[in-house]
């Protein structure tokens, strides 16, 4: 049986946030909107709750990414 | 019509050095396919393992270009619209927006899906897909010879500005000067 391992959140710190906000508008049609703590954002993949989150901050790469297998 | 991904596709970093050790490779991206499966792209420049694409194509040599020029861990992420019309409308709304677009509109071949690649604010990239092909348990085991069918072929100036990250010191030399 074929088993699908499905990623449901990725997790980016990024130096140019502002920038961000537009370009996810643009490419994905996705608002970027506030997360639960003060400098993190998400953007809603899905109706499931699949997410981009996003800090502000230097690293500019991905952080974490987490996963189900379906 | 906006592109309202249905699901995050994949992202494609760097495997440990272990890991690349034990498959045999000496760096290994890999990535999980919207299809479910991982791929894994090896280079085994040294070893010369079997394993190894005999020529890397062009999407996977930009993608290490990239990552070797910043450390990054990531070379993209990928999300998935239901309809091919989805990506091509991003992909004006990119151009227009003049949004660097570092891989045009191609197709890659274990899922049959159209996709196209552009440049974030991070510099790394993400790809907008759409229709790849589902896995089912018929599918059966295949190796590919390159990563896309065809398109996806780097623009030159998306080449140029990977090669200045990558070598900048091919490009800061002043003509003139001894």
């Amino acid at each position: 049986m074929v088993r699908v391992k499905r990623i449901v959140y990725s997790f980016f710190e990024v130096s140019r946030l502002n920038r961000w906000k537009p370009y996810l508008q643009i490419m994905y049609g996705l608002p970027l909107q506030n997360f639960q703590l003060p400098n993190e954002y998400e953007a809603i993949v899905d109706d499931t709750g699949c997410r981009l989150l996003f800090r502000e901050g230097s690293t500019d790469d991905v952080l974490l990414a987490g996963s189900v297998t379906i | 019509m906006k592109a309202q991904p249905a699901r995050i596709g994949a992202v494609t970093e760097w495997a440990s050095a272990t890991y690349a050790a034990i498959r045999g490779a000496t760096r290994q991206l890999r990535t999980n396919d919207p299809t479910g499966m991982i791929i894994e792209i090896m280079d085994t420049t040294k070893s010369n393992h079997s394993f190894a694409p005999a020529d890397h194509d062009h999407v996977y040599d930009a993608a290490c270009a990239e990552m070797k020029s910043k450390g990054k861990r990531l070379s993209h992420f990928q999300l998935e619209v239901p309809h091919r019309n989805q990506v091509g409308l991003a992909y004006d709304r990119i151009r227009r927006a003049g949004i660097g677009i570092a891989h045009p509109i191609g197709v890659h071949p274990n899922d049959n899906q159209m996709s196209f690649y552009a440049s974030t604010p991070s510099g790394f990239q993400s790809e907008l897909g759409a229709a790849s092909d589902l896995v089912t348990d018929g599918r059966e085991v295949t190796t590919f010879y390159g990563i896309s069918v065809w398109g996806h072929a780097m623009l030159l100036a998306e080449k140029l500005r990977t090669l200045r990250r990558a070598w900048p010191m091919l490009f800061n030399q002043k003509l003139g000067k001894t």
